[in-house]
């Protein structure tokens, strides 16, 4: 296959895992978005969980808080490097808290992963939530409380 | 068209999407520089004026990045069409969160469009000319009625709907 057929095919399948992913979470379904994780991933929820058992354990208790939530995918950059690939994309989320329901929660943040081929499907070899901004944080005790950016520029 | 034209481009397109959401990125990493490098050198950014090249474009966004602490903006509905080998025409949508500097507790929101103009420069794709359309905005916790708005909005009058179920409809 000519190296652009390919590398637009894995810059594809790499979209639609992260949809999926976006899907899966909005579903309630913390297993469905931990399989999107190689065997040994690492996914970053405010602290590491290594292996999908991990880290759907750990979206268990993060999606208990939520009545409804849409994670909306945007700006996607990712690098492809062979079998192994950086990425990054934005994401806005609607979150309908239960401990309130009169008032929803906001989340503007972005997803930064590396990622692997595992038996020729994209999977996530690290994922982490960097959050940039918020609305009615159930998480921080301030909306303000955001690491933002990862190479902010101090001017 | 041929497989090898089509595959151009989506190459083509492809190159253009991640242009325009490096130029977001570099917006949100507070990076002027890098935003307006994202501009051909005599290219043109409408930012509610006229700012040519990556200089002036740098200037200007350096202005506008210091009111605020933190911004996201949200690309989507991207509209690419190639016009030749070396040119093409783009809109985007956007929706842009905004941490304003002066007013921690409230946060401003946007949202609008780019219209661009880009050009192949040297192989790589960038902007001859950019304009942010404003399409509505919540500044403070007040609405913002004055923006130009989808720059080709047909202006109709008709009937409201009506939304109540009527029975046995």
């Amino acid at each position: 296959m000519p190296d652009p057929i390919r590398e637009l095919a894995d810059k594809k399948a790499i979209y639609e895992l992260m949809a999926h992913y976006a899907d899966r979470i909005d579903a309630n379904d913390p297993d469905g978005a931990a399989a999107c994780f190689a065997e040994d991933g690492i996914g970053v929820y405010w602290q590491d969980y290594v292996g999908p058992k991990a880290i759907a354990e750990r979206l268990t208790g993060i999606l208990a808080h939520f009545h409804a939530t849409s994670h909306h995918l945007s700006n996607l950059l990712i690098r492809l490097d062979g079998d192994t690939a950086t990425a990054q994309s934005y994401v806005y989320a609607f979150h309908r808290v239960k401990a309130g329901m009169d008032k929803p929660m906001h989340v503007w943040g972005r997803w930064v992963d590396r990622l692997k081929k595992v038996d020729d499907e994209w999977k996530f070899a690290h994922r982490e939530v960097v959050s940039v901004g918020s609305i009615g944080s159930v998480r921080v005790p301030n909306d303000l409380d955001h690491p933002g950016h990862p190479g902010r520029l101090a001017r | 068209m041929s497989t090898d034209a089509t595959l151009r481009e989506l190459v083509d397109k492809q190159a253009i999407y991640e242009l325009m959401a490096h130029y977001a990125d570099r917006i949100d990493a507070n990076d002027p520089v890098g935003a307006a490098a994202c501009f051909a050198e005599d290219g043109l950014g409408v930012y509610w004026q006229d700012c040519i090249g990556p200089k002036a474009i740098e200037e200007r966004l350096t202005g506008i990045l210091d009111r605020f602490h933190a911004t996201s903006h949200h690309l989507s509905n991207v509209q690419i069409r190639l016009t030749s080998e070396t040119a093409a025409a783009a809109q985007a949508y956007v929706y842009a969160f905004h941490r304003i500097k002066a007013d921690m507790a409230t946060p401003m929101h946007y949202w609008g469009r780019w219209v661009d103009e880009l050009a192949k420069v040297d192989g790589q794709w960038k902007f001859k000319r950019r304009e942010v359309v404003g399409i509505g905005s919540i500044d403070r916790g007040v609405d913002d009625f004055d923006h130009p708005g989808h720059p080709g909005r047909l202006s109709r009058e008709a009937p409201m709907a009506d939304f109540s179920v009527k029975e046995n409809a």
